[in-house]
C-alpha cells in the first residue's frame, strides 16, 4: 500500500489528506440526512469505515499497475476491476455490519445495526464511488508517469546530441593544427616564402570555416570538401611526398546539404593514426557516391599496426557517430573496417533538403 | 665545435632546426635522419656528441630510439610537437626538451646546459626516464629488439613464450627467436599479467598459445604449446598457471 504513488511525496499526502477530509465531511453530512442520525453518531460509525475504505482503495494500485487501460485486453481490465470492486465493497459492508454489532454491545443508546440497515444502500453507493475514485486517481498517476518518462528520454537524447555538438565545436579550435602550422612557418619563410604565404592563407580559410559554420545546422557538401582540401594542403606542406591524396567524387553529391564538420575529423584521423604511422607514407583515398536515399562517403588510408604513436583513442569517431545519430537518427551511419594494413571508414548520410 | 645529428620525420622541422643551429655558430651538423630506424643505424656510425631527437615519428618514436641506443649513448635533446602525452612524460622527468616551433633563445639555453654538463657536471641518464615511461605504458603492446643492424618490432600478442638466458631473454614467436638484453622478471612486470604466466623460473608463457598441460611424472608437468613445443612447469608455476586459467574461464563465462 505504501508503494502507492499517491503516498510518494509530502505534497501528495497533504493534498490527499485535505481531499479525504472534505469528502468525509460531505459523506457524514449526507449520512445524517439519509439515515436520520446525529453528527456524532455518523462520525462514530463512519470514521473507522472510511479509514478502512482508504486502505482498500490504495490496494487497487497494484491492480491498476498490472491492468493497462489500453490495448486488446481492455475488456479484461474492466471485468477485473468490476469483480474486485464488488468483492472489496462486500468486504467493506460486512466489516461495517460487524462494527455496528460491536457498537450495539458498547453503547446501548440506540440500535446501531438498525442504523446500518437503514443506510445500507447509501453505504454501498459511497463504497463503490470511493473505490472508483481511487482507481481513476491511480490511472491518472500512471499516465503522468508515462509522459514524464517519455519526456525524460527525449531530454536525455537531446542532451547526448548536444554534448557531441559541444565536443565537435571544441575540436574546431584545432590547437594542434595551429601549433604545427606555426612551427612550419620559420623555415618556409626562409626557404620558400610563397609556400609560407600559401600556408597562412589555407590556415585562415580553414579557421574561418570553423567560425562561420559552427552555428549552422547544414552546409552544402562542397563546402565541407573545400574545408578538407584546405586542411590537406597544410598537411601536404608538412608531410611532402609522404601524403598523397586521391579524390573520387561524384559531382552530383556536391550540393547535397549535410551537417558541418563531418569530413574533417575523418581525414585528420586518417593522417594522424594512418599516414603518419607509416615510414614512407601512402595514399589517402576520399570517395563520395550518391544513391536515391543517401550519400556514401568512404575514406581509406594505410596504417602501421606496430607503430609506437598514433594509437587512436576512438574519441573523434565516437563524437562523430553521436552527432550523426543526433541529426539523422539510425539513417546516419559510420562503419569502420580495419585489416592488417588498411583502415577504411564508411559514412552514410540520408539525403534531404533540410535537416532540423 | 659540437657535432650534431638531427632526427625528425618532417622535412620542415629538420630545416627549421638546421637554420637555427647554423646561426648559433659553434655547431657541425653531421647528418639528418628521417626516422627512428635511420637514427638507430646512424648514431653508432657517426658518433655525434649531441642528438636532437623528435618524439613523434612513425614506427619508432623518440623514446624507442633512446631505448635502442647502446652505450656509450650521445647526449640527447628531445624535440616535441604539441602533444599532451609527450609533454606529460617530460614534465614528470628532469629531461630537457624543446617544444616546436623551436625558438632561438630556448635552443641557446639548451646548448648552454649541454656545455655545462660536458664540462664536468654529471650527465643526465635516460635509464630512469625510459623505465618510468615503460612502466606507464604497461602492459607493453610491442617489444623492440635490436639484432645487429636490424630492428625487430615484436607485437606482444605474437610472442608464444620467453626464455631466460642469463642476462638476456629469448623471445619465441611462431616464426623466429630473438635475443634481447633484459631480465625476465622485469619483462614479466611489463607484460599483461592476464595472458603472460611465469610457469617456471626461466619461462614466461603466453597462455593464448597453450594447448594442454601434460603430467610426465608425479611432481613435474609440461606445458604443451599449440605448435607442439614443450616447456617445463614448476610447482609454483603450476599454481600461477591455474590461477590465470581460472580467471580467464570466469571472465569468458561472465561474457557469455
Amino acid at each position: 500500500m505504501i508503494s502507492s504513488p499517491l503516498f510518494r511525496s509530502r505534497n501528495h499526502l497533504v493534498f490527499l489528506g485535505l481531499l479525504g477530509a472534505l469528502i468525509s465531511a460531505g459523506i457524514v453530512f449526507f449520512f445524517t440526512a439519509a439515515a436520520q442520525a446525529t453528527v456524532r453518531e455518523a462520525v462514530l460509525l463512519l470514521l473507522p469505515a472510511l479509514t478502512l475504505e482508504m486502505f482498500l482503495g490504495l490496494f487497487s494500485w497494484y491492480l491498476c499497475r498490472f491492468l493497462p487501460l489500453e490495448g486488446p485486453r481492455l475488456a479484461n481490465t474492466f471485468a477485473a476491476h468490476f469483480l474486485t470492486g464488488l468483492l472489496v465493497n462486500a468486504f467493506w459492508l460486512t466489516s461495517i455490519f460487524l462494527y455496528s454489532q460491536l457498537l450495539d454491545q458498547l453503547f446501548e443508546t440506540r440500535s446501531w445495526s438498525a442504523l446500518y440497515d437503514r443506510a445500507l444502500f447509501f453505504l454501498a453507493g459511497i463504497g463503490l464511488g470511493l473505490y472508483v475514485i481511487f482507481i481513476l486517481l491511480h490511472y491518472l498517476v500512471l499516465a503522468l508517469e508515462k509522459t514524464q518518462a517519455a519526456e525524460q528520454e527525449a531530454l536525455q537524447q537531446k542532451w547526448l546530441a548536444s554534448e557531441a555538438e559541444l565536443n565537435a565545436l571544441k575540436n574546431t579550435i584545432h590547437p594542434h593544427l595551429i601549433f604545427n602550422s606555426l612551427a612550419m612557418l620559420p623555415p618556409l619563410i626562409a626557404a620558400a616564402p610563397q609556400q609560407a604565404e600559401l600556408l597562412v592563407g589555407r590556415l585562415s580559410d580553414f579557421l574561418l570555416y570553423n567560425l562561420r559554420y559552427s552555428k549552422k545546422t547544414t552546409v552544402p557538401l562542397h563546402e565541407e570538401l573545400q574545408h578538407v582540401k584546405d586542411f590537406l594542403e597544410i598537411e601536404t606542406l608538412r608531410l611532402n611526398e609522404r601524403l598523397r591524396v586521391e579524390y573520387r567524387i561524384d559531382p552530383s553529391v556536391l550540393n547535397e546539404p549535410v551537417i558541418p564538420f563531418i569530413l574533417q575529423p575523418l581525414v585528420e584521423n586518417a593522417i594522424k593514426h594512418g599516414i603518419r604511422t607509416t615510414l614512407d607514407g601512402g595514399t589517402l583515398a576520399i570517395a563520395m557516391t550518391i544513391a536515391p536515399a543517401f550519400i556514401q562517403v568512404m575514406i581509406r588510408n594505410p596504417y602501421e599496426k606496430n607503430s609506437a604513436s598514433g594509437k587512436s583513442s576512438g574519441l573523434g569517431l565516437e563524437t562523430l557517430r553521436k552527432r550523426l545519430a543526433g541529426a539523422y537518427g539510425a539513417a546516419g551511419r559510420l562503419r569502420i573496417l580495419q585489416d592488417q594494413n588498411e583502415f577504411t571508414v564508411e559514412m552514410q548520410i540520408p539525403r534531404q533538403r533540410q535537416v532540423l | 665545435m659540437i657535432r650534431v645529428l638531427i632526427v625528425d620525420d618532417e622535412d620542415l622541422s629538420r630545416q627549421a632546426l638546421k637554420n637555427l643551429l647554423q646561426e648559433s655558430g659553434d655547431v657541425e651538423i653531421m647528418g639528418e635522419c628521417r626516422n627512428g630506424f635511420e637514427a638507430v643505424e646512424s648514431i653508432p656510425r657517426l658518433k655525434p656528441d649531441l642528438v636532437f631527437l623528435d618524439i613523434q615519428m612513425p614506427q619508432l618514436n623518440g623514446f624507442d630510439v633512446v631505448e635502442l641506443l647502446e652505450e656509450p649513448a650521445p647526449a640527447v635533446i628531445f624535440v616535441t610537437a604539441f602533444d599532451e602525452y609527450a609533454l606529460k612524460a617530460f614534465e614528470a622527468s628532469a629531461l630537457d626538451y624543446l617544444l616546436k616551433p623551436v625558438q632561438a633563445e630556448r635552443l641557446a639555453k639548451a646548448l648552454e646546459k649541454y656545455y655545462r654538463q660536458t664540462a664536468g657536471l654529471k650527465p643526465v641518464s635516460f635509464a630512469p626516464f625510459i623505465e618510468s615511461h615503460q612502466a606507464h605504458s604497461a602492459p607493453l603492446a610491442r617489444i623492440l629488439v635490436r639484432d645487429g643492424q636490424k630492428i625487430h618490432i615484436v607485437p606482444t600478442t605474437d610472442i608464444m613464450y620467453v626464455k631466460a638466458e642469463d642476462d638476456y631473454v629469448m623471445l619465441h614467436t611462431a616464426q623466429k627467436a630473438l635475443l634481447k638484453l633484459e631480465r625476465l622478471s622485469r619483462l614479466e612486470k611489463m607484460l599483461d599479467y592476464r595472458t603472460f604466466c611465469r610457469i617456471h623460473r626461466s619461462f614466461l608463457l603466453n597462455i593464448v598459445y597453450l594447448d594442454k598441460i601434460a603430467a610426465c611424472s608425479k611432481e613435474s608437468r609440461l606445458a604443451v604449446l599449440k605448435n607442439g613445443a614443450k616447456l617445463p612447469i614448476s610447482r609454483q608455476g603450476y599454481r600461477s598457471l591455474q590461477k590465470i586459467l581460472n580467471d580467464e574461464k570466469r571472465l569468458s563465462r561472465s561474457i557469455d
